[in-house]
């Protein structure tokens, strides 16, 4: 589950930049990016609260 | 070594057990007694309507000291009574003082609408034949013709404003109790600004004890420190102001701008260095993370975004050199930063909602396990809390009815989905946002400009009674932090809700009496009150300009608005959270840097010295809890001796102004 945030949050951000710099930063592609990237935080906290192992 | 992950939650709780100085330990009492009330209601009252002349006449009601005045008077009464004050009832008398010098202000709309009908602006914009009766009444009425508001035809706009007094202490007590419960106790977000005005009260308590501590004299060097501050930087402009046409300013008020300095290097960028150095005593107190990241996101905004990115691909384009700070600012903001700080709002209430699903699911683990830590809803006992869905019920009441009276009564005709949105969906995020950004920062972040005007340019509502009403576009978050200081005391909740439902009545009478009074005197505005007929014709000028302002359907403002730039706020924001938590590193630093993203370094200089001070100096020599527990006391007895200075001040200048020199 941790592994699935960072991998979404790393697909989040790319996109974005790649929203700003090759697609004109319209803001459907930032809004889409933001999406994914509210999805990989979720998840994140959901994991952090509820899943994670304590040391 | 690889960075152990602390979550958010751990984070904050470890924050909110530094500001909490007591340790959490603390037993509950009521702060409301007879003396308390009628000390309030006395010095409350006495003050009133001095708070309202010198709003009129100078424009500064001074009512920031009056609760301070009230509560030394009350505490050195104790001393020579050989009785002791707790820090309950100073803290309630704070509250009920401040209150009661502040309510003047709220019948000023009664006063002001009778001067504006009969305005020739109103006139000539068309707008005095069209202000609804529920607002003030019509233009030849007795009433105004005899300047009472003691009179029948008042009766529609007094009940009505009473109405809605009433509904409206119902929402803001029961959301601002349900926000407080979520982000305090739940979340356990610090409230860094909370115990300074705890503190305060605390300290002045001990001062009638028979063992002073180190309150006493901590907030005694706050004191006076905030005296000679405030003579510098509030008494000598204002005294010199009086007898000189142009003041003396040791520091020049309230910035000076280096921004001409540096748009060599950094075109587009803002530099205004704040004079206000009492502004370290708040960088003392917030978390010094924050500050720092605050700094570094603003350094960026002004030195390499601006400059290298936004001006050179033109979205800056209406700089031009020479503009000072003002109109940088103006120009960049109707640019982008206005979108960008939209959506860049936006994300703190999603981020807030992300890190508080999770503990709400993980909630009833916790009170099963009764911990009482983070994720846990449990009270501690004896502070009087309320159940939850009691609170709930309480403002779907007050809104409800809210609606109903706007929508039947006041605008039958503009479209009810607009009020519903606003009450139902707007205020509670709005109102959330508002509470993690008091929970955090200490002060608010979330405004979304021109909101009405987008609004009634949508709802396609043209008739002007739209702009008279009070829209359900609220904002509670900022009364979470006042539950939190009632905490700080070991205050009960119920006293202090018995107390304010207790002075209201008191108080609307006496404030519209006050009024009464005050405009029987001498026409407002008149000679009698310089200040009023100074600035109320050119109010009125404003006023009749915004609200006819989308007559035609073009605002300068609301063009600024640009979705692309609103989602890039949002959506660079949130990759900042997101790989900032992949990084493990403190979820402070989103916040200081979502902060200082789009504002002007030179105007945190004095708190980041603050900061420094006190992260490399204060605690190495008092160390960290010892500090902690200092600097709101500290900050606590500066504001009090500011406010004293600026009280003072402000009484000198009045008499002086009352003095006519007769040249014989």
């Amino acid at each position: 589950m941790e592994k699935l945030a960072y991998l979404l949050i790393f697909i989040g951000a790319t996109f974005w930049i790649f929203s700003i710099f090759l697609m004109r930063a319209q803001w459907q592609p930032q809004l889409l990016a933001a999406t994914i990237l509210i999805v990989g935080i979720i998840i994140a906290h959901v994991w952090e609260e509820l899943f994670r192992e304590k040391k | 070594m690889a960075r152990e992950r602390v979550t958010q939650a751990e984070e904050w709780q470890v924050w909110a057990q530094r500001y909490d100085i007591d340790g959490g330990i603390r037993t509950f009492e009521s702060g409301l007694t007879l003396k308390v009330f009628l000390g309030a209601l006395f010095v409350g009252l006495l003050m009133m309507p001095g708070s309202i002349y010198l709003t009129l006449v100078s424009g500064q009601s001074g009512a920031g000291a009056a609760p301070w005045v009230a509560v030394i008077l009350f505490t050195e009464l104790a001393r020579r009574s050989f009785t002791t004050a707790r820090r309950q009832e100073l803290y309630m008398l704070l509250g009920l003082t401040g209150a009661a010098v502040g309510s003047g202000s709220q019948y000023r709309g009664f006063i002001w609408y009778a001067y504006f009908i009969n305005t020739p602006q109103a006139a000539s914009y068309e707008i005095a034949d069209k202000i609804p009766f529920w607002v003030v009444p019509p233009k030849g009425a007795i009433a105004i013709a005899e300047r009472s508001l003691l009179h029948m035809d008042w009766f529609w706009p007094i009940a009505i404003f009473l109405i809605m007094k009433l509904l409206g202490e119902i929402r803001y007590i029961s959301a601002g109790y349900f926000l407080f419960r979520l982000t305090a106790d739940m979340e356990r977000l610090p409230y860094p600004m909370a115990p300074i005005e705890a503190q305060g009260a605390t300290a002045l308590a001990e001062t009638t004890g028979r063992v002073e501590t180190w309150r006493w004299r901590v907030f005694s060097i706050g004191s006076m420190a905030g005296l000679i501050w405030g003579f510098i930087y509030i008494g000598i402009p204002s005294l010199t102001g009086v007898m000189m046409s142009t003041p003396i300013q040791l520091l020049k008020i309230p910035f000076i701008d280096f921004t001409n300095v540096i748009e060599e290097i950094a075109p587009t960028g803002v530099f205004a260095l704040s004079t206000d150095f009492g502004q370290m005593l708040t960088g003392f107190v917030l978390p010094f993370p924050i500050i720092m990241t605050e700094l570094a996101g603003a350094l960026f905004t002004q030195f390499i975004l601006n400059p290298r990115i936004l001006y050179p691909l033109e979205i800056l384009h209406q700089w031009r050199p020479g503009l000072d700070v003002r109109g940088t600012g103006l120009y960049n903001g109707l640019d982008f930063w206005i979108s960008f700080g939209m959506g860049k709002s936006f994300s703190f209430a999603f981020v807030g909602m992300a890190a508080s699903i999770p503990m709400l699911l993980k909630f009833r683990q916790a009170r099963r396990e009764q911990t009482g830590l983070s994720g846990s809803l449990q009270t501690p006992p004896g502070r009087g809390d309320f159940p939850l869905w009691l609170m709930g019920l309480l403002w779907l009441f007050g809104m409800g009815i809210f609606i109903y009276i706007v929508h039947v009564y006041m605008v039958p005709n503009f479209p009810l989905v607009f009020l519903l949105g606003f009450a139902f969906l707007y205020t509670p995020v709005n109102s959330y946002i508002t509470a993690r950004t008091y929970g955090i920062l200490g002060r608010d972040l979330f405004e979304i400009p021109y909101l009405h005007e987008t609004t009634f340019i949508l709802s396609r509502y043209e008739e002007i009674d739209i702009w008279f009403v009070h829209l359900p576009d609220e904002d509670y978050g900022r009364g979470t932090q006042s539950w939190r200081v009632l905490e700080l005391t070991g205050t009960t909740f119920t006293s202090n809700i018995a107390a304010r439902l207790l002075l209201m009545p008191v108080l609307i009478v006496s404030g519209i009496v006050v009024w009464h009074f005050i405009w029987k005197v001498a026409p407002i505005p008149s000679a009698q009150y310089p200040f009023a007929q100074t600035w109320w014709p050119l109010y009125a000028t404003n006023e009749c300009l915004w609200k006819t302002s989308l007559r035609d359907g073009n605002s300068q403002m609301l063009q600024a608005i640009r979705g692309t730039y609103v989602a890039a706020g949002f959506t660079s924001s949130m990759a900042i959270y997101g790989l900032l938590w992949v990084a493990k590193m403190p979820s402070m630093w989103f916040y200081g840097i979502a902060g200082g993203i789009g504002a002007d370094p030179g105007m945190m200089l004095p708190k980041v010295m603050g900061a420094i001070i006190g992260r490399f100096y204060m605690i190495k020599k008092f160390g960290l809890k010892r500090w902690f527990m200092f600097n709101p006391v500290l900050a606590a007895g500066f504001t009090c001796g500011v406010g004293l200075i600026g009280m003072g001040t402000v009484a000198i200048a009045l008499v002086s102004k009352a003095v006519i020199v007769k040249p014989f």
